[in-house]
């Protein structure tokens, strides 16, 4: 019987078919192993979609968190200046003089109108006179800095100074390294084109309604023409200074 | 992971092994295409080094034996007769061949392999326990009792054709 089983089981052969599909299968998977296309495909695919994530990512983080504008408000011896983003968005908040009470506002992530209606509404209840307050924005772009100072205006019924001025970051820079607000260190570029021997530190002494009313009492003294601009007017005045900035003045 | 080369000297030297194991546990030759794949992929990427030939061939067997026993456990699988697969072989095997393997692969399962690894591989008893992790005294006892089986299948088939001759 044994050799009979032998026999019987000797006459099963593998098929060729098994054989070379078998070979073949296993050539597949060395194929598939060694080449290394599907990861190639894989980083030809991932690379485009990567790059625009970085870019979709840093405009992201240009428009929400880089300070493309600053409005300064001054009020007596007193500085807020709110950094804005491309959005109108409060990115930041800095502080100059006898700003204690303004210190405790959450003005960030706040759009601009409702940030400077917080700060009058606070200087109104620290008996500030807002008469004598005076606003100014500073934009790279003049267009743009009047148009923010109109919306900023719009809402407001308490009758502010708003100053515009299309300026560069560098001027901003300048202002908080000395310890003012880029709308008082606007002012003291105006009124040095008077006073030449003027200095910051005589500055940060005055408070924001004397600086106006030592400016205006030069430009009210000056021959009126067509280009000289008037109290109560709008006003625009080229700015001559180390921040190449650019003065549109009005008072509304 | 082993090289091509390596695989196919592999293939070409155990296919038949191979085939007649999926034949004692198998039903069908698109078992045995699957069956063949999955002790390949095994073989190529099995770390393990064989000390001799024979080592590598008892690895095989045991690899092979194990896979069928997976593809066995599905419950579509087992619909199937058993029989089937030698309707595969039917214009190939001698007359004798076809009698003897249907006779083996009409035992029950747990018979079939003691009795292919004993009576054509020429495993000992012990030799085929540790193969099938069973104890050697149980594959003694079921070569027995197959080879019991064996033989009343085998008789009855010899009485049928006496009978037919003298009709």
């Amino acid at each position: 019987m044994k050799n009979q089983i032998h026999s019987a089981f000797d006459e099963i052969k593998a098929e060729q078919k098994l054989k070379t599909d078998t070979k073949y299968f296993l050539h597949e998977l060395y194929n598939k192993d060694e080449a290394p296309e599907p990861k190639a495909k894989k980083g030809l695919i991932l690379a485009p979609i990567a790059a625009v994530l970085a870019v979709v990512l840093s405009l992201g983080i240009f428009t929400t968190a880089v300070p493309v504008s600053a409005v300064s408000f001054d009020v007596e011896n007193t500085s807020v200046e709110l950094e804005l983003n491309s959005l109108n968005k409060v990115v930041k908040v800095n502080c100059f003089g006898e700003s204690e009470d303004f210190s405790e506002l959450k003005l960030k992530n706040l759009d601009c109108e409702s940030a400077v209606s917080l700060i009058i509404e606070k200087s109104k209840s620290c008996n500030a006179d807002i008469s004598s307050a005076v606003l100014t924005v500073n934009c790279k772009s003049a267009v743009k800095a009047e148009r923010l100072a109109d919306t900023i205006t719009e809402k407001d019924s308490t009758g502010l100074t708003v100053s515009c001025h299309s300026s560069h970051s560098k001027l901003r820079e300048t202002a908080h390294s000395h310890g003012i607000s880029t709308g008082k260190y606007q002012a003291y570029l105006t009124l040095k084109e008077y006073e030449p021997d003027l200095s910051l530190d005589d500055i940060q002494k005055l408070s924001m309604n004397e600086l106006k009313e030592k400016i205006s009492s030069y430009t009210n003294s000056q021959p009126t023409d067509s280009s000289t601009p008037q109290p109560q007017q709008s006003t625009c005045h080229n700015g001559t200074t180390d921040g190449g900035g650019k003065h549109h003045g009005h008072n509304k | 992971m082993r090289s091509e080369e390596e695989a196919n000297r592999a293939l070409e030297k155990y296919a038949d092994m191979i085939r007649r194991i999926c034949m004692v546990n198998l039903k069908s030759y698109a078992d045995t295409e699957d069956i063949f794949q999955t002790v390949f992929i095994k073989y190529v990427l099995s770390p393990k080094v064989f000390e001799s030939e024979e080592h590598e061939k008892s690895w095989f067997i045991r690899v092979t034996m194990n896979c069928c026993r997976d593809y066995f456990r599905s419950l579509q699988l087992r619909r199937t007769e058993p029989l089937d697969v030698l309707r595969d072989y039917e214009a190939s095997l001698s007359d004798e061949a076809s009698e003897v393997l249907s006779a083996v692969l009409s035992l029950p399962q747990k018979y079939r392999e003691p009795v292919y690894l004993c009576y054509y591989e020429g495993y000992t008893a012990p030799e085929a326990a540790v193969l099938l992790g069973k104890n050697a005294n149980t594959v003694y006892t079921l070569l027995a009792r197959a080879k019991k089986l064996l033989r009343k299948e085998l008789a009855g088939e010899e009485d049928e054709k006496s009978d037919t001759l003298s009709v």
